[in-house]
């Protein structure tokens, strides 16, 4: 992928997808999701008592491990949890943290708007280089682009032709998280199309799915995810930012219309679009994995599992600590899920 | 026997949901309230006010300002603080395992999960909105949604920045003046600008009611039995605004006039709410001699409100809570609070499902070390009984007390 | 007549007495707490007596400690085992900056300057980083609590466990036997996330040397070298771990006699 703007500084690591990466590309950062690593989180226990969200745990002590003084963490206020996660990384690495305030409605794009300019100008200060519109608008070009070739991916995706551990490579290489020699985007292999046929095809639902071992598992199994709800997922590659509007405001105005997270006031859109996108697809089950401690997705549970279930998915939930999956129990429950299907 | 008494009986034996929709079991309840404290006859108006639909209902958050739901006419129905008075009650287990049942797990908030149950096993009236914030609470949000969803009824959020900035401030106050529009137009009524009078003067006197409360608290040794206190925190937020507000904290002042002073080993700032039906916790920190002097929620800031221009008030109001924002601000508060009421050490409550308070907890008593002051974080749940033990907490708590 | 002063240490597992005479030892006492605690606390006072040789001729300052200290109603005193902990390892290393102290329901670490304890932490209400986990998971692999440290000390691998929940651990554990890791492997694998749960409070605190071990638990040689890789330091073991409790109840008894 090509850079045509700025030379690259350090790492911009973001948690929430609704903070446009478009922004910390333009001022020469590399965006980079935090992602959960093995090991546990040894150090981020001493930060954050056992019952706080594990992702925001998984973050913290990736932070911890190998961030360095040229990195910056850009967060949002989309949970307590990342509030405290700012507090964290604050205390830990002191005017490298960047806390946007994330409104809800649709409506409050001007609201998300000047917060993306403030953002704007942290980076300013950090690269300690003034922002050239021409270098975010060529962002978001190249961010549009990335995200078309996302779109082609969830086609195939929804016609039951992408395993699910080319789709987790995909989500890392999304992420900014590519292993070294991973496949190019937008361009699995070809025999990827083939020997789908004895899948189970289900709708993935969830905040965040870092670990590894747990694709491999759906794909030993013989699941292909041909619908998701992933923060990173799906509702992502959907944001649609317009050419020849004012950046920030294109910006604001494209990631608060982007298909709604449990965060937002537009739930009943919600579940009903991500009903829709699992029946037209042809899902004939779903998996839930809300995030433990993760009260967003958990007050979804109620709700959005009596719905798929009465619309004929059975529906299996897992919970899940971020990257702590033990093996034994998941892959109980997961085998006798594909064996009910 | 006293009216709680009877309620519990009631919940128990699965007649008080009809007893709660009836006239003539509410004009019984009133006979027997008499006799009752008077933040209990608060609660037990409160609950024949909004069960016979004498005015319509609005459910509210615990930091949303009931001014203005009051103002219109409304009448506020805090849910964190009715979640409070159950467990007070030792009916928590009931509701709560009624919400388990329905998915609401038990890793949430037990406030929202006890509410959640007492909605769905029909204990709650039916509300023509539901009105909450996402100050400080983001769990509460999605609570509040549920709820409303639940009834088929709007939910209207107020959305908080992180921060007592200017732009904060209008934003806040931008969206109080959508959210009366809104609320004005579903009610057919306006509030006025003598709404506004009578109901900042009811806020204004209940505060200073409670400074007066504060003083007399930070008084060596202390006369408040700081469990009490903790009790009325919630009722302290949930009537803002009405007569009941200022009746409930002008008789606890004058009733603090009179105590006299406890034996006190100890002084203690609280922070955080506390387990509302461990009441052998505090009489083990009593017999100990250890008083908590003042509670984080009690001591929180006034703010003047202009009946002139009611939304920006409220608007500086919610803004102004020192708990908004980088966990900095909430441990500064902290300091000037511990110093204000001679404090030697905190005890941080940490409620299980909050991920707010609990959640920087660690952040918060690291700062509090530097600043020289001891803290000691005890693990509970604040409504939940189910996993609580006396001797586990009272080793901790004694510990600490040991230590200072 | 000299100062006699008796400590009691009424644990959830086994109740501990130490009987001293100007701080020197008369009798030691370890029995099992059973289900009866204030029967038991009664027993241990007066075989603590018998062999000590007393009798019923001296009335000892009585302090009583651990969760079961209620159930010594005729202690003059009741004192936290956090206090006594600290207080027993500074009679034996008065250097000490950390204790540990890992005992059958609650693991804690406790810090000291010059000899006073300006922290604490316990563990949340949860088994995992206690003498319960260990029981559990030797349950699992059916071995005794003694086999489930000497295999681990043999292994030379170990495998992860990632349940950090008591229960699920030890079907986790289950799994792994059923298929076919040995069992020093996953030994040393319990060991290890037990080591990590307290290490994780240890380094809430911070890490301060001396380092000293107190409770049931530091008898368990796997555990303390878990430990002391997991913390990268090495812990002071004092000679009896599991009596520094009732030592330090009764040392402090003599402050207050």
């Amino acid at each position: 992928m090509s850079q045509p703007f700025v030379a690259l500084k350090g790492r911009a690591f973001w948690t929430c997808s609704y903070l446009p990466c478009e922004l910390s590309s333009a001022f020469g950062y590399q965006p980079r999701r935090f992602w959960a690593q093995a090991g546990g989180t040894p150090r981020a226990d001493r930060v954050f008592p056992p019952n706080l969200c594990s992702g925001v745990r998984a973050s913290l002590e990736e932070a911890m491990r190998q961030a360095t003084a040229e990195d910056l963490f850009l967060l949002a206020d989309c949970c307590d949890a990342d509030r405290r996660l700012a507090d964290a990384l604050e205390a830990s690495f002191p005017g490298q943290t960047f806390l946007l305030f994330l409104p809800r409605a649709e409506e409050s794009w001007p609201e998300l708007a000047s917060e993306l300019r403030r953002l704007a100008g942290f980076l300013a200060k950090k690269s300690r280089r003034p922002l050239e519109e021409e270098a975010l608008r060529a962002a978001i070009i190249e961010e549009e682009a990335l995200r078309q070739s996302r779109r082609q991916f969830h086609a195939r995706q929804s016609l039951g032709g992408v395993s699910p551990i080319t789709y987790y490579e995909a989500l890392r290489s999304w992420c900014g998280r590519a292993p070294e020699g991973s496949f190019p985007l937008g361009d699995p292999p070809a025999e990827e199309s083939s020997d789908q046929g004895e899948r189970a095809p289900i709708l993935l639902l969830g905040n965040s799915l870092d670990e590894r071992s747990f694709w491999e598992m759906l794909e030993e199994l013989s699941f292909t995810v041909v619908a998701d709800d992933l923060c990173y997922g799906e509702k992502l590659s959907q944001v649609q930012v317009q050419a020849g509007v004012e950046p920030f405001e294109a910006l604001a105005r494209a990631y608060l219309a982007r298909p709604p997270c449990p965060r937002t006031q537009r739930l009943e859109e919600r579940w009903d679009d991500v009903l829709r996108r699992g029946i037209d697809r042809g899902a004939i089950g779903a998996i839930f994995i809300p995030t433990k401690f993760c009260d967003y997705y958990a007050y979804e549970l109620p709700i959005l599992v009596p719905r798929l279930r009465a619309a004929g998915l059975p529906t299996l939930v897992l919970e899940m600590d971020y990257g702590q999956v033990s093996p034994e129990q998941l892959r109980t429950r997961l085998e006798a899920f594909r064996e009910s299907l | 026997m006293k009216a709680v008494d009877l309620l519990r009986r009631k919940i128990e034996d699965g007649t008080a949901r009809t007893l709660l929709t009836s006239a003539m079991a509410h004009r019984f309840l009133q006979i027997f309230a008499r006799r009752e404290t008077v933040p209990n006859q608060y609660g037990i108006e409160l609950v024949r006010n909004a069960y016979l639909k004498r005015k319509p209902v609005a459910f509210t958050s615990l930091f949303f300002p009931p001014e203005l739901a009051t103002a219109l006419g409304l009448i506020p129905f805090p849910l964190e603080v009715a979640a409070a008075m159950i467990s007070a009650m030792n009916l928590a287990p009931l509701f709560l395992r009624k919400a388990e049942e329905c998915w609401y797990g038990s890793d949430l908030c037990g406030f929202h999960r006890l509410a959640t149950g007492l909605m769905l096993a029909g204990y709650l009236p039916q509300p023509s909105v539901v009105l909450s914030t996402t100050a400080l609470c983001d769990g509460s949000h999605r609570f509040f949604a549920n709820v409303a969803h639940h009834f088929k009824v709007p939910h209207l959020l107020m959305e908080i920045p992180n921060g007592p900035t200017e732009e904060a401030e209008e934003g806040v106050e931008r969206q109080l003046i959508q959210m009366r529009g809104a609320l004005e137009s579903k009610l057919e009524r306006r509030a006025r600008e003598s709404d506004w009078e009578r109901v900042f003067s009811y806020s204004r006197e209940q505060h200073e009611e409670m400074e007066r409360i504060l003083e007399i608290g930070a008084q060596v040794p202390s006369v408040v039995p700081g469990e009490i206190s903790l009790n009325m925190v919630g009722v302290f937020y949930a009537t803002a605004g009405s007569p009941w507000g200022l009746r409930i904290f002008r008789n606890w002042r004058k009733q603090l006039e009179k105590t006299p002073p406890r034996k006190e080993n100890y002084r203690l700032f609280w922070m955080h709410l506390r387990p509302f039906y461990a009441a052998d916790l505090f009489a083990a920190l009593r017999e100990r001699g250890a008083a908590i002097v003042r509670d984080e929620f009690s001591a929180y800031p006034w703010v003047p409100l202009d009946p002139r221009t009611p939304e920006r008030s409220l608007a500086r109001k919610i803004c102004a809570n020192p708990a908004l924002g980088p966990i900095s601000r909430r441990l500064a508060f902290a300091v000037s609070q511990v110093r204000a009421s001679k404090a030697q050490g905190v005890i941080h409550f940490s409620h299980r499902g909050c991920r707010q308070a609990a959640g920087g907890a660690y952040l918060l008593k690291e700062g509090l070390r530097r600043a020289g002051i001891p803290c000691l974080i005890l693990d509970g749940d604040c409504v939940d009984p189910r996993d609580y033990s006396l001797e586990q907490m009272r080793t901790r708590v004694e510990g600490f007390l040991e230590m200072l | 007549m000299s100062q006699i002063v008796c400590g009691l240490d009424i644990g959830s597992l086994t109740a501990k007495g130490v009987l001293l005479e100007e701080g020197r030892l008369l009798a030691a006492l370890l029995l099992p707490t059973g289900s009866n605690g204030p029967q038991t606390a009664q027993d241990l006072y007066r075989q603590l007596l018998a062999e000590g040789s007393m009798g019923g001729e001296v009335d000892p300052y009585i302090v009583a400690t651990g969760y079961g200290r209620v159930s010594a109603p005729f202690a003059h005193k009741t004192i936290t085992e956090i206090s006594c902990h600290a207080r027993g390892i500074i009679h034996f290393l008065p250097q000490t900056r950390t204790l540990i102290d890992v005992g059958g329901q609650d693991s804690k670490v406790i810090r000291l300057e010059e000899g006073k304890v300006v922290d604490f932490l316990m563990n949340d209400k949860c088994a995992a980083g206690t003498g319960r986990f260990l029981e559990v998971m030797a349950r699992g692999l059916e071995v005794s609590l003694e086999e489930l440290s000497r295999t681990a000390q043999d292994a030379k691998a170990e495998v992860s466990i990632s349940s950090t929940c008591t229960v699920f651990a030890e079907s986790e554990v289950v799994g792994l036997i059923a298929r076919g890791r040995p069992k020093g492997e996953i030994a040393r694998g319990v060991m290890s996330a037990t080591a990590q749960r307290i290490a994780a409070m240890v380094h809430r605190l911070g890490v301060q040397e001396p380092m000293a071990m107190s409770g049931g638990v530091a008898r368990n040689a796997g555990m303390v070298e878990a430990l002391q890789s997991e913390l990268g330091v090495r812990l002071w073991l004092p000679p009896e771990p599991q009596m520094i409790g009732a030592w330090g109840a009764a040392l402090l008894g003599a402050q207050y006699a």
